[in-house]
């Protein structure tokens, strides 16, 4: 484990991880954005097909 | 295969196909998602918000260390407890006179845009006179100027699209190689509909009075006044990393190990010079911590599910 002694190094990967965990909630965003997508489409498929 | 449980709503017969349409919308969005440039841009935001406290500082710098004409800085983002769109700064001079101060670090292409920004903020302003006179002042409000603060380089600009926009607002510019601060007037192109004079030389006289502070001693002390950064630590809008910092910066070491209490972080906040209250410093300090165990706890998923392009 690093152990940190500089507070600009401390700060720089703050700044690191907190790009990383806006770029993972992004990613969430879409995986969310998907299963939505999906789930609404064999949703419909399941009305149609007992409609018919 | 995607590794994902269909949600509930989806029948049992239904969940392989689920997961096979779920994979493909997601391969092709992740194929899509550009991380380089949205990396950029967030590595962006974060240098912004450092110009930008870094602008605050140097605006309020010599009314924290002196008193030019008997102004003194009040406050940091006077009215933000209220969730209201505010400014970054707030003089008084102990005697009715007050100047609420907007730092623009970057002006965009669109200036009218900025102008008009400050319009609005004035409008929230003078609906809470009464809240700033009692919260803030304790006293009655005589006399209320507004200043738009920017780099130097922005100064010409942002002073002549407010004259030409009619407004009142005065332009102070920062030199940050210099270290110093002055007032910037710029003539505009055309004159403004809503001066109150007739003749060329009175139309100047009156934009000169409109771009300048009443008390006539604070533009004399204002000219090329020295000033500094480092003053603005802590703002209470600003994005979480911004503000985690104060958590880094507030640290210490003990016996090699670094380590920071909550006090460490209360004691830093209040140091920083932007007078904020007792209780207001308390509630940033919750912020701050809830922010960074967030930060921490999100990683943790992240290391394991991403697979960083940086």
């Amino acid at each position: 484990m690093t152990n940190y002694t500089d507070k600009d190094d401390l700060e720089t990967v703050l700044e690191r991880k907190w790009v990383d965990w806006r770029i993972d909630e992004m990613k969430d965003e879409l995986r969310e954005e998907c299963e939505e997508k999906v789930e609404n489409k064999l949703g419909k498929q399941k009305e149609l097909s007992e409609f018919v | 295969m995607t590794n994902i449980d269909p949600p509930d709503s989806v029948a049992e017969g239904q969940k392989t196909k689920f997961r096979g349409l779920y994979g493909k919308c997601i391969q092709n969005k992740l194929e899509r998602f550009r991380e380089g440039p949205k990396r950029e841009n967030l590595r962006g935001q974060i240098d912004r918000q450092r110009q930008h406290r870094k602008l605050i500082s140097y605006s309020i710098f010599p009314f924290e260390q002196g008193q030019p004409a008997g102004y003194k800085f009040i406050k940091a983002e006077p009215l933000e407890e209220l969730g209201v769109p505010n400014f970054d700064f707030l003089l008084w001079n102990l005697d009715g006179s007050v100047i609420f101060g907007e730092a623009k670090s970057s002006i965009p292409s669109n200036a009218t845009s900025v102008v008009n920004q400050l319009k609005k903020r004035r409008e929230v302003v003078e609906e809470h006179v009464e809240y700033i006179e009692e919260e803030y002042l304790g006293d009655e409000i005589d006399h209320m100027e507004f200043v738009l603060s920017t780099y130097v380089q922005h100064g010409d600009k942002m002073a002549r699209e407010i004259a030409e926009e009619g407004a009142k607002f005065i332009t102070w510019v920062v030199d940050s190689h210099s270290d110093t601060m002055w007032i910037r007037q710029a003539r505009p192109t055309e004159f403004p509909d809503n001066l109150g004079a007739e003749e060329p030389d009175e139309m100047l006289q009156e934009l000169d009075r409109r771009h300048s502070h009443s008390v006539g001693s604070l533009n004399g002390e204002l000219d090329r006044i020295t000033t500094s950064f480092g003053l603005a630590d802590i703002l209470p809008t600003s994005v979480i990393v911004d503000r985690l910092r104060v958590v880094v910066q507030s640290r210490r070491v003990v016996e090699r190990y670094p380590c920071v209490d909550r006090q460490d972080i209360e004691e830093y906040v209040s140091d920083s010079a932007l007078n904020y209250t007792e209780e207001r410093v308390s509630e940033m300090v919750d912020d701050l911590i809830e922010g960074g165990s967030v930060l921490i706890s999100l990683r943790n998923g992240m290391m394991s599910g991403l697979n960083s392009n940086s």
